[in-house]
Formats: structure tokens, sequence, C-alpha cells
């Protein structure tokens, strides 16, 4: 069956959602930690876009795009909200009553095999060398010394307007070339 | 299988979520589900067990869900699956079928029975085994349990989940269920769900209880509450006057409405149902998204509203 016909099944039978789950759970468990480098905050992202598409499988409708989009969508969400509140939102799991499983060092370990962890860690390490210097100064202040953008503007003697403008520049250009790596 | 032990345990709990519709939500799957499903993905838990075991064991077989087929084929796309519900096997699927030929139950190495339409050999013509011996006493064991369980948790409006185990486990104890435990697993709400045969692991022979709502509650969510999600399109209505229907439907509940309005387009590749609901959405109208009991602290339940608008 295709991803959309299981879509449709799995609106008025769950399992049919099982077989969607195991076509794409590792991919976008993948995904996730190839995103945020740690595999344990992988995993709980994973299960809470998990149950978000099981609630709304009955809302996710043909716009001509393989059905995989519509899952990545949602897991794109739960990552952006991941990385603004610093934590995983569970209320999809917490609603659906899902046991999430501990994480074992078995599938740690498979995960990041998986997920080409070393290759995706270079590509990591070498993305901010593909930055303007102004945006990976900016950026590096920001996320690693975890200042705010006035220090970033002290530091840099620019406005505040400005430094916030180079630092968004920089995580989305950032973004890009880590989207570029599949 | 997943090479990754964590994404088929994920995938194992969430299975376990699904099959215990115990939530008081809006968007509840409806008992009798159908659809084109392949057979393969039929995840009855056999893991630890052998396929003869399996077979051989009217009572797991009993618990289990039952697939009909509208030919005698195991071709993927030409079933429905039905919760056994402790009835025979080809009545539940002469009645989902509509037909009055003959069909054959047979028993599934995955733990689960198949009916097809055909001669009494058709099990053996498609490399499938009988239903054992004893699995008609399994199955009305199972509806009378079914029957006790229903009464106990029928009982109150709401026992809690640790009693109801309690109380259950004397149930099993009385009926011949040796070996099986009442366990509290999951949930959030204070009252104790279990439904037969959903509930029941035969393969760990337990049935698991879980947390939800009160029953009165849960009526009213399952009623008023899943229809104020097709009422909120029959007309256009803003935030202030779907506010207004909402705790009008649904102030029967006597409880605290708790009312959310999440502005902003549907996420791409979403759409809303009924379609008479997505066109007010798009036209600019607010409809409610969701309707559900929900526990913020020990001993307080809400009723959580989500209205969804294109635009504050």
């Amino acid at each position: 069956m295709t991803d959309a016909e299981l879509i449709v099944a799995a609106g008025d039978d769950p399992r049919a959602f099982r077989e969607l789950y195991d076509r794409w759970a590792d991919r976008l468990l993948a995904y996730f930690y190839r995103r945020v480098l740690d595999a344990d905050v992988a995993a709980d992202l994973l299960a809470e876009t998990v149950a978000v598409a099981y609630e709304r499988r009955r809302r996710c409708r043909d716009v001509g795009k393989p059905r995989a989009a519509w899952l990545y969508g949602i897991a794109a969400k739960e990552l952006s909200h991941g990385v603004r509140r610093q934590d995983v939102e569970r209320r999809a799991i917490r609603r659906l009553g899902i046991e999430v499983p501990a994480l074992d060092d078995e599938s740690r370990r498979a995960i990041e095999a998986f997920a080409d962890a070393d290759e995706h860690r270079a590509a990591l390490a070498a993305a901010p060398e593909r930055l303007a210097a102004a945006e990976r100064a900016a950026v590096e202040l920001r996320v690693v010394e975890e200042l705010g953008c006035d220090e970033i503007a002290a530091r840099h003697a620019c406005s505040e307007a400005a430094a916030r403008v180079r630092v968004h520049r920089g995580l989305a250009r950032l973004n890009t070339l880590m989207e570029a790596t599949p | 299988m997943s090479e990754i032990p964590f994404v088929n345990r994920l995938g194992d709990a969430l299975d376990e979520a699904i099959a215990t519709p115990q939530r008081a939500k809006a968007r509840r799957p409806r008992r009798r589900r159908f659809g084109g499903l392949a057979v393969a993905v039929f995840l009855l838990g056999a893991g630890g067990v052998t396929v003869a075991e399996i077979l051989d064991d009217p009572e797991r077989l009993a618990t289990a869900e039952v697939a009909c087929y509208s030919e005698a084929t195991l071709e993927p796309g030409l079933v429905s699956v039905q919760s056994g519900e402790g009835r025979s096997p080809t009545a539940v699927c002469a009645d989902v079928l509509r037909t009055d030929a003959a069909l054959v139950a047979c028993a599934r190495k995955e733990g689960f029975v198949s009916v097809f339409p055909g001669p009494p050999d058709t099990c053996e013509r498609l490399g499938l085994k009988p239903l054992p011996a004893g699995y008609d006493d399994a199955r009305r064991k199972v509806a009378r349990l079914r029957a006790n369980v229903d009464r106990v948790v029928r009982s109150a409006d709401c026992i809690p989940p640790e009693v109801l185990a309690r109380r259950l486990q004397r149930v099993l104890d009385e009926s011949g269920w040796r070996g099986w435990r009442a366990v509290v697993d999951r949930g959030e709400g204070p009252c104790g769900w279990l439904g037969i045969p959903v509930g029941m692991r035969a393969d760990r022979r337990e049935l698991g209880i879980s947390g939800g709502p009160p029953r009165s509650l849960e009526r009213i969510l399952s009623g008023a509450g899943v229809a104020l999600v097709p009422a909120s399109g029959e007309r256009c209505y803003d935030v202030a006057g779907l506010r207004r229907l909402t705790r009008r439907r649904l102030a029967p509940t006597r409880r605290r409405i708790v009312v959310t309005v999440d502005a902003g387009p549907l996420p791409q590749y979403e759409q809303m149902e009924p379609p008479a609901r997505q066109q007010r959405f798009d036209e600019g109208c607010a409809v409610v998204d969701e309707v559900y009991a929900d526990y913020p602290k020990p001993g307080r339940i809400v009723v959580r509203v989500k209205i969804r608008v294109k635009r504050a």
C-alpha cells in the first residue's frame, strides 16, 4: 500500500497507522537526530511527532505531494517547538497515554549509525565556516555563549537590531546548509 | 521491524495506547473499523511465543481480533477488522460482510482469527489451520468475563484505577482466569477504564486498566462534545459566538470549560472534517478543533476546547 492509502486506512483502522509508523520511524528519528545530535531528545521528538500524527491522521489531505511530507511537516513543527522551548512537548503523548520506552544503549548506537552521525557531525562542524564572518560570530555568541542580542551588539559595535538580523540570518543559513545534508 | 530496538518498542507502546480507547476525546475511533489493510500489519504481540503455542491457544485466539475477508484469498485490501467481543467470528463477519454465504474461521499464526467465505476446507486450501478445539468454550468464557467486567466498571461513575484493579482481580480469580492479573498501566484520569477484549493482553495474561474521566463526563463528551465539532461548521461563528455555543453545549458537564484559540492557517497537508467545517474555516469563521477532558493536577478535571480561526 502507498503512504496515502495507509493514511486513509489509518483514519478508521489504527493498525494501518502502525505500518506507516514502521515505514517512516527510522527516517524520522534520523531526521531529528541529525538536527539535535542527542539521541534521547530525538527519541522524545519522534514519540510526540508520532502521537500528533496519529491524532491528526484524518486531517491529512492530498496536495499533490508525497504524503510523507505531511509527517515531515509535523516533525519540523515539533522540532521548531523543541528548539524554541528547549524542551520536547509531550502533550499528544499524554493525551494518547503512550508509555514512551526508555532509550537503551543499543538503540543509541543504532540511531547514531543509522543517522551517519560522524559524517553529520563533520558536516555540522564545517557548516559555520560557510557563513559570513559577522554572522558566524553572532551565531556563536548567541548559541554557544548564550548572550543576548544587546550584548552581541555591544561586542560587535553595531545596533541591537543589526545583531538580531545577523543571528537570524546566520541561523537560517545554517539551517539551509544542514537541510541540504539528508 | 526496525534495527533500532527503541523504534520497535515505541511502536508497540503506540499500539497499546491506541488499543485502549479510554480517552474522552471528541474524535474517537469508531468501534467498527474498516479499511484496506495489509494483513501483515497485524501486530498482536507474538513476541516470545511460538507459532504452535498461538495456534493451539484457544484463550489467546478468543481475545484476539477477527479479520473478515470478502473473498477466500489472503490478498490485503479485502479485509475489515472487528473486535471479536466474545461473539462467534463467523457471526461477526456475516454482519460486517452482510452475507448469508457459508463462512469459515481460521487461526492465524500472528495470533488472530480470519474469516473467509467458502466451504469447510477453505482454511487448508489457504494454508491456514482451523480454529483449535476449545475455541468456542474460550470465546464464551471471554464473553462472560466481558459481562462481569462491564458490570463492575459500570457500578459507579468513577472507580479509581487501583480500586478497579482489585475488584477485577477478584472477578478473574472467581471466574477461572488462572494466572491472569488486573494491572494499572497508564492514563491520566482519576477513574479506571477497561474494555474487553481490547484491554486483554493474552500474551502477558493481563487486564490493562487505564485512567480516564468519570463515566458521566465521558458520556457527555462523546455525545455533545463530539457533536460540537461539526456543529461549529454549520454556520459562521466568530470566536465569541463559538465560546458561547461551547459553554452552552457543554454546560451539562458541570466542569470548568477551558477554551483556547489557535489563530493561523491550518498546517499544510491537513484538512478538516466535515468539508462544511473546512469551508467555514477558509471563509474566516472560527471552528472547534477538539474537545477533551484534561487533568491539570490531581483531583481536578477540566474540559478543554480548542478553537481554530485563520486570523485572530
